[in-house]
């Protein structure tokens, strides 16, 4: 074995030329994989680091929906669906908490919605996360306060992003300019009264919160921060309808729903369908009191903004847990590694359970975040394999010129009696001596490329960039994986490109292939 | 030859001259049409009210049902929606006086803004479908044939949008042919794609106007969602001139 490897040194070293330009070749091919990869790599372990400790935690529990859904919402066609209420989440909390890997579990409420300052005109557009103050800030840190403080538990209040908050102060701004007066306001202040309005269950709702806080991401990786902001549970409860249920039996009459069933929308128009009758100007039930126009009294009256009787009795209800509705269940693993296999338990635990419910990975909650970076990820892997593949190929023409070169060397080593198996070891070792070295040069020079290029930083200079880089700058990083990987690859396009022609050479009879020149 | 030859081609163009102006006296004044439609359902002087009943259904999901009481003043450009039911929403009101509408969230006792094109509860049905449209003044007819929907002969005229503040580019109309009443409606999205169907197998001579007490509404995007929109206790009674204020929502919703 000695012998083959001091043969096949002094091969190399004896062609040498030749050599150079396959191993140079050979350290292209390594650069270009390993610098590839140390991008795709930290993009994707950015974006993985960045949604699972800022938004999603490792895993994500929701309630059955028609559409997509994620922790952003539901994706239906025609719009976005409500977000469906988690059931049993009392059994769902107790189950996961039970399983090894779950080291945090925070619940969460999702809803969009507008908000503007109480009495002043202008308003924005943004994501509330409904959080349970004393587990969310615990398990995520996505959240610096730059002006304020975070919520306390139990608390109602809103912690606003920056980028929002500027986003209001423009509204106000424009609302005013329409308006033709001077802006009310030229800034967003800790202690404002926040209204904000959504939609749910309870219909069209709105609700009055103080700001407690604004905030900035903690790091440059919390892609989509800007359109986050905070609310304690209750409110979003109230916003949505979930803490008072959905109301009374209402009986309706038959006529009042009977076109829903029809198939033929032309027996719809069989008669005429025109009641040509004349109304008296006193017909109708409803002339003369005007402030009557309920069937019952409402409740007694609580304070502007506050929740009202039928409000305070589901949160009292709730309140001491965190059983109370809920769209999200989110649980943090000590490892990324068992996410699979915790995704699947849970799922046995709530088919068994009959409850109707799923978890999902951190990309399924992601959503949409997710799904733009992945498809710009694939995209990158198409090209760096297209790169690859073309390496490859100059790499496997390369060594075939070279062997093919060397027929007539071929013939006399088998006319001075050397074996097929012993040519065959001669060139696989040469390969493997060419591919290691050249292949060490390449890793070294790849590691310093990427190196240069952490340091330096790519900046992200749009916000796709900054989606597909999980923040605003890239710093790629080499990995022992990409390093080896690429590597046995490359070993292995050389070692392969030696079989045909080296094939073709023992073909031929030796006193042929020694006329060879 | 050459003579008779002219006098074929002269005899073909004045019998093609007959067929056009044959063909352009049939043509229906369409502009006049929508005007109609328009002031058919628009109450002039006179104030309308009634209760309607709006159930939705969406498949796999029990169906939802609102009701609401319209107040509509045409002539000033105002009208409020109160919803009745169900308990969870009653009090929360719409109101609109000139180009603004605004909603009442009688829980929190505050007034947003808000526009025509809003559901009404999350529903198909929009506060438009129950208020006077303006489609002489929106759309113009760019296209039409002669049709037929169930008994009735009708004109299915396309409409396309004159300007930008409308809630669809184009829309198809069946109307029929005795009387300018517009039995079904579709609404295009801008790229051609149908939004929603309105079907209007119902009307009532309120007051000398039409209005539809029967509108079934197929959603075009999501397969399966209907509303039914029913009218009852319509009226033209005179309404105070503080019904159609924030004071009154404020007020009636305690």
């Amino acid at each position: 074995m000695f012998s083959i490897t001091r043969l096949a040194i002094r091969n190399l070293a004896q062609h040498r030329a030749k050599t150079i330009i396959v191993g140079s070749i050979i350290s292209l091919g390594v650069i270009v994989l390993i610098v590839g990869n140390s991008f795709m790599e930290t993009a994707r372990l950015g974006i993985e680091r960045a949604f699972i400790n800022n938004y999603t935690g490792h895993v994500m529990i929701t309630g059955l929906s028609r559409g997509d859904i994620s922790l952003f919402g539901v994706q239906s066609p025609g719009g976005v669906e409500e977000t469906p209420v988690l059931p049993s989440v009392a059994a769902i909390r107790e189950f996961s908490l039970s399983l090894d890997p779950v080291v945090q579990l925070t619940p969460q409420l999702t809803t969009f919605g507008q908000f503007g300052l109480d009495d002043v005109e202008g308003r924005t557009f943004g994501l509330l996360f409904g959080i349970d103050a004393e587990t969310y800030f615990d398990m995520f840190q996505s959240a610096r306060v730059v002006e304020g403080r975070l919520p306390e538990p139990g608390e109602r209040a809103m912690l606003m992003s920056v980028q929002r908050a500027e986003a209001l102060v423009e509204a106000i701004a424009r609302r005013a300019e329409r308006d033709g007066i001077e802006p009310e306001r030229s800034d967003v202040r800790v202690g404002d009264r926040i209204a904000i309005s959504s939609f749910g269950t309870g219909g069209f709702r709105i609700r009055l919160v103080p700001l407690v806080g604004i905030y900035e991401p903690t790091s440059g990786e919390a892609v989509g921060s800007e359109f986050i902001n905070f609310v304690d549970a209750e409110t979003i409860r109230s916003l949505t309808g979930l803490s008072t249920g959905t109301g009374s039996e209402i009986v309706i009459r038959e006529e009042e729903r009977t076109l829903l069933d029809a198939e033929d929308f032309d027996l719809l128009f069989a008669d005429d369908g025109f009641d040509d009758f004349v109304f008296d100007d006193d017909a109708g039930e409803f002339s003369d009191d005007w402030d009557a126009i309920f069937d019952g009294d409402r409740e007694a009256d609580a304070e502007p903004g506050e929740p009202t009787e039928a409000d305070l009795a589901a949160l009292a209800e709730a309140a001491g847990s965190d059983s109370g509705p809920w769209n999200f269940l989110l649980l943090r693993l000590d490892r990324t590694a068992a996410v699979p296999a915790v995704v699947t338990r849970i799922n046995a635990f709530l088919e068994d359970e009959g409850i109707a419910a799923r978890a999902w990975d951190w990309e399924q909650a992601a959503g949409p975040f997710a799904t733009t970076a992945d498809i710009v990820r694939i995209v990158f892997n198409v090209a760096i394999i297209i790169v690859g593949v073309v390496a490859a190929i100059v790499i496997m023409n390369t060594l075939v010129i070279s062997v093919m070169e060397r027929t007539a060397e071929i013939g006399t080593m088998r006319a001075l009696g050397a074996g097929k198996v012993f040519v065959w070891r001669l060139f696989f070792t040469e390969s493997l001596v060419i591919t290691g070295v050249f292949g060490l040069i390449g890793m070294g020079l790849g590691s310093l490329i990427t190196g240069v290029l952490y340091l330096i930083g790519i900046p992200a200079t749009t916000t796709f960039l900054e989606v597909l880089f999980a923040g605003p700058e890239l710093r790629p990083v080499v990995s022992w994986v990409s390093l080896l990987g690429s590597v046995g690859i490359v070993a292995t396009v050389a070692i392969l490109a030696h079989i045909y022609p080296v094939m073709v050479a023992l073909r031929v009879q030796p006193v042929r292939a020694m006329k060879v020149d | 030859m050459l003579i008779h030859r002219t006098t074929r081609r002269a005899s073909i163009a004045l019998g093609l001259l007959f067929l056009v102006s044959a063909l352009g006296a049939d043509t229906p004044d369409f502009d006049a049409m929508l005007r109609e439609i328009d002031q058919l359902g628009q109450f002039g002087d006179r104030d309308f009210s009634g209760v309607y009943t709006i159930v939705s259904q969406v498949p796999g999901q029990d169906d939802s049902v609102t009701q609401a009481r319209l107040f509509r003043r045409d002539r000033s450009d105002q009208f409020v929606l109160i919803i009745l039911q169900p308990q969870i929403q009653r009090g929360q009101g719409y109101l609109q006086t000139g180009d603004t509408v605004y909603f009442y969230d009688p829980e929190s006792r505050r007034f947003e803004r808000t526009t025509l094109r809003d559901s009404i509860q999350g529903t198909d049905a929009q506060n438009r479908d129950l208020v006077r449209g303006n489609l002489s003044q929106d759309y113009r007819v760019t296209d039409w044939e002669l049709g037929r929907l169930g008994s009735f002969d009708t004109y299915i005229l396309d409409l396309e949008a004159t300007g930008t503040g409308v809630d669809y580019d184009r829309i198809r109309l069946w109307v029929r042919t005795d009387r300018p009443v517009v039995l079904r409606e579709e609404n295009y999205s801008v790229s051609g794609r149908l939004l929603r169907t309105l079907l209007f197998p119902r009307y009532a001579n309120v007051g000398g106007q039409a209005v539809p007490t029967q509108i079934l509404i197929v959603d075009g995007i999501n397969e399966g969602e209907r509303t039914q929109i029913t009218l009852r206790d319509p009226s033209v009674a005179a309404i105070p001139d503080g019904v159609f204020t924030r004071d009154y929502l404020e007020r009636v919703s305690r």
